[in-house]
C-alpha cells in the first residue's frame, strides 16, 4: 500500500513540471550541429560550380549502392576559370535507400559532399525520393546558408585520375 | 605503411607467445586430459584451437565440460564454416567460473556434411544446429528437431554457403 | 459426481504474434495451453532475417560497422565495439587512450538507455503504462547526447577499425554531467514507481523461475543469467578494453524469476553510470584513432571477440581471409540464446504471464534474426 502512494506521489510530482514534449510537424526540436541527415552537393560560390569531380569513390564505398555519378570535362578549366579538370555531369543519390551512415562524406576528398541537416523524407510518388544533381544542389545551397558552411581551408586537391 | 606496421608486430607476437606461461599451461593441460584422442592444439592470438576428428567430438567436448582443469559450462557459440573444399564447425566453449575459452574445430565432408549434435551436453546448441542446417545444410545427427529456423519452410539452398550467389537488387 | 474423464480439459493452441505488441518484434510463439496453464510453448523466429552474415562478406570492413547498427538496435554502440574489437584484435592494432575511453563512455550511456527502455516495456507489459513514458523521456536525453556526439540517435556508425569517427563535441562534458544527474534521477524514479510496488511485485515474483545450472545449460548471459545468481560478467570476469580500470559491482539475483532479471537491470543502470562517472574523471586527451588505413585488411586468420551487451554475451567470429572482406562472419547474438531458454521459463506459468517472461528476457528481434 505504502509503496502505491510512494509511486502516486512520484506521478502527481510530475504532473506539475513544465511541458517538455512539441507537437511536431508545428514545432520542431533543435537538432545537434554533428546531425547527419540526407546527403547534399556543396557549391563553390566563388567559381559558379559543383565541388564534385564526380571522382565517384563517394558511389564505391556506399555499403547501400544508393548513389550514381557520371563526370564530364569542365568547360570551365579551360578557360581558366576552374582548377577542376573534370566536373560532375549528373549525380543521383535514391534517399530511400540511403542509410545516412555518413561514410560517403568521410571519403570525399573535394569536400563536395556534406550530410545536411535535411531529414524529413515523404514524397507522392515512387520515384519522388530520387534526388537529381540540381536537388542536391539546391539542398546543398540551403544548408550552406544555414550553417555558414566554410569551404575547405585547403585548396581542393588535384584529381588522381 | 600500415601494413608494415602489422606485419612486424605479428612476428613479435608469435615469438611472445611461445613464452606466455598461462597458455603454455593451458596447452599442456589440455594435452594431458585429450591425450587419448587425435588432436593438435595451436594458438593464435591469445586463442587456443583445438583440431579434432569429427567421431571424436562428443567425447572431446564432454570431457571439456566436465573436467576441473577446463569448466567449460557456458556453450558460447557454434559456427559453420564454407571453405569451398571442407565445412568447418567451430564451437567455442566459455568457462563462467574460469574464466577462459576453447575453440574447437572439426572438419566436414563438403559433399555430405555429418556430425553429431551435442544438445545432449548443453541444450544451448539447439538453434545453433537447427540454423547450421538451415543456412549450411549441415546434418547434426542426433538433433530431434532440424526443421527450418531463420529462412520459410520451402526455401531451397543453403545460402550460408559461399557458392550461393547475392541476390541481385534490382529497383522498380 | 462427476465424471473423471468430463473434467479433463482439452489442450489448446493459442498463436502469439508475428504481428503482436508484447512480443517486442516480429515474434511468433505458438503456447499450449491447458485452461490458463501454458503446458509449452514453440517459439518462430526468422520474421526479421535480413542475412547480415552473409551480407557482410560482400561488403568492406568500414562498410559492416553500419550492419552492426542494425543488429541490437538498442545498444549500437555495444556492437560496433564488439566488431573492432575483432577486427583490431586480428590486425593487432593498439587503440588510443581517448578513444578507449570515448568508446568506453559511449557504450555505458548505451547500455543505459537500453536498460531505460526495458523498465519501460516491462511495466508495460505487466499493465502499468506510465512507466514506459519515463523510459522513454530518460532515453530520450541519452539520445539526444548520442546526436551530439556521432550525428545519429541510433546508426551511429561512429566506431572506427582502430579508434572513433571524430572527437567528442566541446560541450559534450557540459551535457553529460546534467545527463548522469537526470540518469540518477531516472533510477530513482523507477524504483519508486515500479521496482517496489506491491502489485509488481505480486505479478512478477516467483514466475518465469530458471535455475543457475539451467540457465548456463541454456546458454543464457547478461542480466538473465545474473539473475540466477550467477555473477558471471565478462567486464569483470574477462575484461576488454579497459574495463579493469574501473571499480564496479555485478548485481547479482538470487531466485532467477521475472523481478530479479527486472531489478538486475535497474542495478545495473547504477553501476554503469559508477562506471561513466570515473571514465569521465580518467579520461586524457590525445589522439582518437590509430593508424589504420581506411581499407582495413587484416592479415589471414580467425578470431572471436566478445563483449558485455545490455542483452548479454555479444560475440563476433571473423575469418579473414586477407582481404578487404570478412571470409566469414558469424554473429553471436545473446538474445538468440536467452531465447532458447523461453520454453524452461515458460512451462507451467499463466497465459497472463507469458508475456511478462517474454519480456523479461528483453529480447531484440533484429539480433535474434539477424
Amino acid at each position: 500500500m505504502l509503496s502505491s502512494i510512494k509511486g502516486l506521489m512520484t506521478t502527481i510530482s510530475e504532473f506539475f513540471r513544465p511541458i517538455v514534449t512539441a507537437q511536431y510537424p508545428e514545432k520542431h526540436l533543435p537538432i545537434a550541429d554533428r546531425y547527419m541527415g540526407f546527403p547534399v552537393l556543396m557549391y563553390d560560390d566563388v567559381v559558379d560550380e559543383p565541388y564534385c569531380t564526380g571522382c565517384m569513390v563517394c558511389v564505391r564505398n556506399c555499403p547501400t549502392n544508393c548513389m550514381s555519378a557520371i563526370m564530364k570535362d569542365n568547360p570551365k578549366n579551360e578557360s581558366g576559370e576552374s582548377k577542376r579538370r573534370k566536373i560532375i555531369d549528373a549525380f543521383e543519390i535514391n534517399l530511400g535507400r540511403c542509410i545516412l551512415c555518413g561514410i560517403c562524406v568521410e571519403v570525399c576528398n573535394f569536400d563536395a559532399i556534406e550530410m545536411s541537416h535535411q531529414h524529413e523524407l515523404s514524397v507522392v510518388n515512387r520515384n519522388g525520393n530520387r534526388a537529381n544533381l540540381q536537388q542536391l544542389l539546391e539542398m546543398g545551397k540551403s544548408y550552406q546558408k544555414e550553417t555558414n558552411w566554410a569551404p575547405p581551408v585547403k585548396p581542393a586537391k588535384e584529381s588522381k585520375e | 605503411m600500415a601494413e608494415e606496421e602489422t606485419t612486424e608486430s605479428i612476428s613479435e607476437e608469435e615469438v611472445s607467445e611461445d613464452l606466455d606461461p598461462i597458455l603454455a599451461e593451458r596447452i599442456s593441460i589440455l594435452e594431458n586430459i585429450l591425450s587419448t584422442y587425435d588432436i593438435s592444439i595451436s594458438s593464435f592470438l591469445g586463442e587456443i584451437n583445438i583440431h579434432i576428428q569429427k567421431i571424436d567430438l562428443l567425447d572431446i567436448l564432454t570431457i571439456l565440460k566436465n573436467s576441473p582443469e577446463t569448466l567449460c559450462n557456458l556453450f558460447l557459440c557454434l559456427s559453420i564454416v564454407d571453405y569451398e573444399d571442407r565445412f568447418e564447425a567451430v564451437y567455442h566453449l566459455q568457462s563462467t567460473t574460469l574464466n577462459h575459452r576453447y575453440v574447437i574445430k572439426s572438419s566436414l565432408d563438403k559433399d555430405k556434411p555429418l556430425i553429431s549434435s551435442c544438445i545432449g551436453i548443453w541444450k544451448g546448441c539447439d538453434w545453433y544446429e537447427r540454423e547450421g542446417h538451415d543456412l549450411f545444410g549441415v546434418v547434426f545427427e542426433g538433433h530431434p528437431n532440424l526443421s527450418p529456423l531463420l529462412l520459410y519452410e520451402e526455401f531451397e539452398g543453403y545460402p550460408g554457403r559461399k557458392d550461393f550467389p547475392f541476390n541481385d537488387y534490382k529497383e522498380w | 459426481m462427476t465424471n473423471q474423464q468430463s473434467l479433463n480439459s482439452v489442450d489448446m493452441l493459442l498463436n502469439m504474434g508475428p504481428q503482436h505488441p508484447s512480443t517486442h518484434g516480429v515474434f511468433r510463439m505458438v503456447l499450449q495451453i491447458d485452461g490458463e496453464r501454458v503446458i509449452d510453448v514453440d517459439p518462430y523466429i526468422g520474421y526479421l532475417h535480413r542475412g547480415s552474415e552473409k551480407l557482410s562478406e560482400g561488403e568492406q570492413y568500414a562498410q559492416i560497422v553500419t550492419l552492426f547498427d542494425r543488429l541490437d538496435y538498442l545498444a549500437n554502440f555495444n556492437n560496433e565495439l564488439v566488431f573492432c574489437m575483432a577486427v583490431e584484435k586480428l590486425m593487432e592494432v593498439e587503440i588510443p587512450e581517448r578513444a578507449e575511453y570515448i568508446r568506453v563512455i559511449l557504450c555505458e550511456l548505451n547500455r543505459i538507455a537500453s536498460h531505460f527502455l526495458f523498465y519501460g516495456t516491462m511495466g508495460m507489459d505487466a499493465g502499468a503504462s506510465t512507466p514506459i513514458l519515463y523510459g522513454f523521456r530518460d532515453r530520450e536525453k541519452i539520445q539526444s547526447v548520442f546526436e551530439s556526439v556521432s550525428g545519429a540517435r541510433m546508426m551511429h556508425n561512429y566506431f572506427r577499425i582502430g579508434g572513433v569517427k571524430e572527437d567528442l563535441p566541446t560541450d559534450f562534458f557540459e551535457k553529460i554531467y546534467w545527463l548522469i544527474d537526470e540518469i540518477k534521477k531516472g533510477v530513482d524514479q523507477a524504483d519508486s514507481l515500479l521496482s517496489f510496488n506491491e502489485i509488481f511485485l505480486n505479478r512478477t515474483r516467483n514466475i518465469g523461475l530458471i535455475n543457475a545450472e539451467d540457465a548456463i545449460d541454456y546458454g543464457l548471459t547478461g542480466p538473465n543469467l545474473r539473475a540466477s545468481g550467477v555473477s558471471y560478467d565478462l567486464r569483470k570476469n574477462d575484461p576488454y578494453s579497459i574495463y579493469e580500470r574501473f571499480d564496479f559491482d555485478i548485481p547479482v539475483g538470487d531466485r532467477g524469476d521475472v523481478w530479479d532479471r527486472y531489478f538486475v537491470r535497474v542495478q545495473e543502470i547504477r553501476e554503469s553510470v559508477k562506471i561513466i562517472e570515473q571514465a569521465l574523471k580518467q579520461i586524457p586527451d590525445g589522439e582518437i584513432t590509430a593508424n589504420v588505413r581506411r581499407i582495413a585488411r587484416p592479415p589471414e586468420g580467425d578470431i572471436f571477440a566478445h563483449a558485455e551487451n545490455p542483452r548479454g554475451d555479444f560475440g563476433v567470429y571473423l575469418v579473414s581471409d586477407g582481404s578487404d572482406k570478412p571470409y566469414r562472419l558469424k554473429i553471436r547474438p545473446p538474445s538468440f540464446c536467452n531465447l532458447m531458454a523461453l520454453r524452461h521459463m515458460m512451462r507451467n506459468a499463466y497465459v497472463s504471464d507469458a508475456v511478462m517472461i517474454l519480456g523479461s528476457i528483453d529480447i531484440v528481434l533484429g539480433e535474434v534474426d539477424r
